[in-house]
């Protein structure tokens, strides 16, 4: 398991270089005072992690790593491990990059709401995860693009139609219950959808003929 | 003698391509020639065996294990060079010696590097910056550096040149010396498998032609170019298959000594591997 994420790791070191240009680019932009956009290297982080799949696609590594002791296993769960270490990675950095520009251009930053703005950032990049890794291990990266795509213009369409339906009134009773409890409710919602996430990808692996 | 890899009624059924019935045995301490024109079921096989894919009829055992219900005790044993499927080309061995060493109970960083050295692999370029003929040596050596007791190799020789592949196949040697360890070689460099390989397995179509030792093989089989008067005057059950060319019929007997008793003036020659695939895959019958 440990050979996997060194692996994974190993790839992704390959895009330090294109993760600093942005990392650069972002605090100029920050600097200049024009806006903060650090909450990006979250969802910057996510093509970090697709890159080590297009890699694995490449030279066929799925089926080098079944041969591997316990490899089809480790592969799918060191692909969960190095993603939230890659997504904590960043929300530690773009946290820090918040505090810098706004130290340098003498801002008043409110912590509280860049903390939750950042963690906010990071639990939607993993949910995006959630759906995009078991449609990866059943359909392949390319087929996988299109099918998040569709996913989401889906969630979209039908949500924008359902929402004509709700009691928009009560809704809001709801969302002031559990104001204080949102981000523990989110946390929460985000590890369950990862984990069964990370349950359906290694089904679909597990069976796979590769 | 004990069997390092039994193969039981393997069959696997794809829309175009059907593995039938596949049964052989490989010993321990033996290299095993696994022959075949492109397509015939060769790498399907080797994927079957190694669990690569998974849906399929039959049984497999390696070192006495069911393949399906043993299989991470298995795969720490076996050691596998596959075609085109390998580490990402931006790695470096330096980064598959760091991997590996976690993937193996008895990765050994000594021999890892060792071999590198022997085969002048430098451990700090990427991947992409080798030759073929270098990957694939990157590849035998990563097979080779967990003490596996099995080696499940397919087209390993391909794109070395004749030095090269002296050296692996010296390495190939080397490795079953103690007669625990054995070997399934796919190639279709059939003149290495006739210098090391113990037995022939030859596949056509997804069928096992013939399984049988390389000596029993380059002995009993032999060929008869002829004339088609000559061709004739041989009953159709003394020889396996023929095949017509312009000026003569090439005629593959299955017991030379069998037949030389009968057809006394037939001047019957040795048999290549080569030639005995092409008459059993071209020929007539």
């Amino acid at each position: 398991m440990k050979g996997f994420i060194k692996k994974d790791l190993a790839i992704a070191r390959s895009n330090i270089k294109m993760l600093a240009v942005l990392f650069v680019l972002y605090t100029i932009i920050g600097l200049l005072g024009s806006m903060d956009i650090s909450f990006m290297l979250p969802f910057i982080s996510v093509m970090v992690i697709i890159s080590t799949f297009n890699c694995d696609a490449l030279n066929n590594w799925e089926a080098y790593a079944a041969t591997l002791p316990d490899g089809r296993r480790n592969s799918v769960k060191s692909k969960y491990l190095v993603t939230l270490l890659i997504v904590f990675a960043s929300t530690i950095l773009s946290i820090i990059l918040s505090f810098v520009i706004a130290y340098v251009n003498s801002q008043d930053l409110n912590i509280g709401t860049t903390l939750l703005s950042m963690i906010i950032t990071s639990l939607c990049t993993l949910l995006f995860e959630c759906f995009m890794f078991p449609l990866i291990y059943k359909y392949g990266v390319e087929k996988a693009r299109i099918g998040i795509f569709i996913i989401i213009f889906g969630i979209i369409v039908i949500g924008g139609f359902l929402i004509q339906f709700i009691n928009l009134s009560s809704l809001d009773r709801i969302l002031l219950a559990i104001k204080d409890y949102g981000l523990i409710i989110f946390i929460t919602i985000v590890g369950i959808l990862l984990y069964l996430s990370y349950r359906i990808s290694l089904k679909f692996q597990m069976k796979k003929d590769l | 003698m004990t069997n390092c890899l039994e193969v039981r009624n393997l069959h696997k059924k794809y829309n175009d391509f059907e593995l039938k019935n596949i049964n052989f045995d490989l010993p321990k301490g033996a290299i095993m020639g696994f022959i075949g024109e492109n397509g015939s079921g060769k790498t399907t096989t080797i994927k079957a065996i190694l669990n690569i894919i998974k849906q399929y009829d039959g049984e497999i055992r390696l070192f006495g294990l069911n393949s399906r219900d043993h299989d991470k005790e298995i795969k720490d044993k076996v050691g596998v060079v596959l075609d085109d499927m390998f580490f990402s080309e931006i790695l470096t061995p330096n980064d598959i010696n760091n991997v590996m060493k976690d993937m193996y109970q008895k990765w050994d960083n000594k021999m890892f590097y060792n071999y590198l050295n022997e085969f002048s692999l430098n451990a700090k370029r990427p991947i992409k910056t080798f030759s073929k003929g270098m990957r694939k040596k990157l590849e035998i050596v990563t097979a080779l550096s967990h003490h596996p007791q099995l080696l499940i190799l397919d087209e390993p020789t391909a794109g070395l040149d004749p030095v090269a592949r002296a050296e692996v196949i010296e390495l190939f040697q080397n490795f079953i010396q103690n007669e625990e360890c054995s070997i399934l070689l796919s190639s279709h460099i059939t003149t290495d498998l006739e210098h090391i390989a113990d037995y022939i397995t030859f596949i056509n179509n997804g069928e096992i032609m013939l399984s049988k030792t390389c000596n029993e093989l380059l002995e009993n089989y032999g060929i008869v170019k002829c004339s088609k008067q000559d061709f004739e005057k041989f009953d159709k059950g003394d020889y396996v298959k023929f095949r017509k060319s312009k000026y003569q019929y090439e005629v593959l007997i299955e017991d030379v000594k069998k037949f030389k008793r009968k057809y006394n003036t037939a001047v019957i020659d040795k048999i290549t591997l080569d030639d005995l695939m092409l008459l059993m895959i071209k020929g007539e019958e």
